[in-house]
């Protein structure tokens, strides 16, 4: 029973693991920054393609991946420089940036599907099976334990007071703009890395591969939140990846009942409204007031 | 007294709630186990189970997959003959399509059949000894699923829907002789749609044909880039993109209302407003690889050493009806050449 258990989970886990950053990219954006940023869905996709462009020209996994997140992070400051300096609206500078990485990641990998099956990455210096799954849960678990004790530096205090009251940081001497792109910047980074090893994982790196992807983390925030209310950073964090992995499970628990993946979808949002309307009623939790409040 | 009563309440109501939670989960974990013990139990060596990934809803790899599965109920692959044949779509999405194909290989199925290039990908990654027979990949060798078409090498092989590209461009001249610019609208993104214009662009201008491209990045911008084309443009021509397809009505429409010609597409697209092409035949495609796929199993043939099928003798098919709305005249050469 254990057995047909671990084998039917593993694969959630080591799709949960790499997805994970991805929640945790959504987690800085959405929750520590307080700004809906849809730059992710491209540095995603940025992070895949300059990881898989590295690779092919014989760079190592390790720094083709480090690449990658560099070049996230530079998508997170530019959309934070398009709100701060220009003063474009948040959500539409995301989707700037967004349009924008389209055709810097087509332009990068000189095509829109990079096969890597020739290359080896991360994952295959790994023997298959419970070891890989085991390496994806670490590299996330120590990502995970980095923004724990990044957020509770000094920086990280004023980061989260940057997201829920400019007007505190400004008043203790720190810039809020600084402060912004360092929080999209370090949330695009862990986007990048998600991407980077996506492809890794998967083999190859598809111009399509982010679309999506910030529906389908906060799909997962919300659901992690809903069973484990954050009321801190350490929660806030472990809701992110607890949701990922149920996220996942409920994907092969749909695959497994006959559901087809196009019925998955209206699943999916039958059981946001659900939980949405759950925390509504149910729950009022206490604590930091922009990690789970806001539905958003 | 009466905020800590209520929060009582509260708390009372949540763990109700966390309980209902929690009996659900446990009630789906059993049931999913319950599923799965009974999806690998055992089963006789002449039973077959056949996993096929469909990447997404789309007329072309529908066809494909109703090809695939008409095969194998014609050659008695079916659930009242102890077979199981598990077909899963995954929407267009990728973690989804690499989930369904971690299922398989879980599940042991004795050959997966991917539709769609990202889907193909996924499953030669995860299946490393089960056999893959790919159905309908415009190129193998660069999607990296294959060594070379002629000996895809490992476990994987397949069919390749690569349109005859040649062949179709000389429609161009055969039914449009005065054209001199040609009017293609591309979506840039997609895998299939480049590969596809490294044999396009050269065969045009091999005839002394001007490409004037267009890029769209979704359906919804085919009509705009289509109007764009009036006047730089003397007829359409039809590359195989996903996103020209799923806008298709909305060439035809300028098409119409400007009277330029579209040559070229699937046999699909011709009856739907191009007026003639050489087109694969997806659903003999989906066919052809069912049949690869029972070779494997019952031959046991190594699919590594199985050349990828093309359909070299793609029919030519006219819409007699469209010309005439446009104004064009198919040459009588044409005419009787053509299936209808």
């Amino acid at each position: 029973m254990i057995e047909t258990a671990l084998k039917i989970f593993l694969p959630s886990i080591e799709l949960a693991s790499v997805y994970g950053l991805a929640v945790l990219a959504v987690v800085i954006a959405f929750r520590i920054a307080n700004f809906a940023d849809l730059t992710i869905d491209g540095s995603f996709t940025l992070g895949g393609a300059i990881g898989a462009v590295a690779l092919v020209k014989g760079v190592s996994p390790g720094l083709s991946l480090c690449m990658g997140v560099l070049g996230g992070a530079v998508a997170g400051g530019f959309t934070a420089l398009l709100h701060t300096r220009i003063g474009v609206n948040r959500l539409l500078a995301g989707i700037i940036s967004m349009t924008v990485l389209y055709t810097m990641n087509l332009r990068l990998m000189g095509r829109s599907n990079m096969s890597l099956s020739n290359v080896t990455g991360l994952f295959d210096l790994l023997p298959a099976g419970s070891i890989r799954v085991a390496g994806g849960v670490l590299i996330v678990l120590f990502v995970a334990l980095f923004l724990y004790f990044l957020l509770k530096t000094e920086l990280g205090h004023f980061l989260r007071a940057a997201g829920e009251n400019p007007k505190v940081v400004v008043r203790r001497g720190y810039s809020e703009e600084a402060l912004l792109l360092v929080s999209l910047s370090l949330a695009n980074a862990l986007a990048g890395l998600a991407g980077g090893l996506v492809a890794q994982q998967q083999g190859f790196a598809d111009v399509g591969m982010g679309t999506g992807i910030v529906i389908m983390s906060l799909a997962a925030l919300l659901l992690g939140e809903a069973v484990m209310p954050p009321t801190n950073v350490q929660r806030l964090i472990g809701a992110g990846l607890l949701g990922m992995f149920l996220y996942q499970i409920l994907i092969t628990i749909g695959l497994r009942l006959g559901l087809n993946p196009w019925d998955l979808k209206l699943a999916t949002g039958a059981l946001l409204i659900f939980v949405l309307a759950a925390k509504r009623y149910l729950f009022t939790h206490r604590g930091i007031s922009n990690i789970g409040s806001d539905p958003l | 007294m009466n905020r800590l009563h209520k929060y009582r309440a509260k708390n009372t109501e949540r763990a109700w709630f966390s309980g209902f939670m929690a009996v659900v989960t446990i009630a789906l974990f059993i049931g999913v186990l319950g599923g799965a013990g009974g999806c690998d139990s055992s089963r006789k060596p002449d039973k077959f189970s056949i996993g096929i990934n469909q990447y997404l809803q789309h007329p072309v790899a529908d066809e494909v997959a109703k090809g695939i599965i008409d095969e194998l109920v014609d050659q008695g692959i079916t659930e009242a003959n102890g077979h199981r044949v598990t077909v899963k779509n995954a929407n267009g999405e990728h973690s989804v399509a690499v989930q369904i194909n971690k299922m398989f290989v879980n599940d042991k199925v004795n050959v997966i059949i991917p539709i769609a290039t990202p889907s193909a990908q996924s499953a030669c990654r995860e299946a490393t000894t089960i056999p893959v027979v790919f159905a309908a990949i415009t190129d193998p060798v660069k999607a990296g699923i294959a060594d070379s078409l002629e000996r895809p090498g490992k476990n994987r092989t397949g069919t390749s829907n690569r349109w005859p590209f040649e062949k179709q461009v000389s429609l161009i001249r055969e039914i449009v002789p005065e054209a001199k610019r040609v009017g293609l609208i591309v979506n840039p993104s997609e895998a299939n749609t480049e590969a596809a214009l490294s044999y396009i662009l050269p065969a045009l201008q091999n005839l002394g044909l001007i490409a004037v491209e267009v890029p769209v990045a979704s359906s919804s911008e085919v009509l705009q880039a289509a109007k764009s084309l009036v006047g730089r443009c003397d007829v359409f021509f039809v590359a195989p993109d996903n996103t020209l397809q799923s806008g298709f009505d909305a060439l035809i429409k300028v098409a119409r209302e400007n009277q330029i010609p579209i040559i070229g597409g699937t046999d699909n697209l011709v009856r739907r407003g191009s007026l003639a092409s050489y087109a694969p035949n997806h659903y003999n495609l989906g066919r052809a690889t069912a049949k690869m796929a029972l070779e494997i199993l019952r031959e046991h043939k190594d699919p590594g050493t199985m050349p990828v099928v093309l359909d070299n003798n793609a029919p030519l098919f006219i819409n007699e009806e469209e010309a005439a709305r446009i104004g064009v005249v198919i040459p009588d050469v044409l005419r009787s050449a053509a299936q209808h």
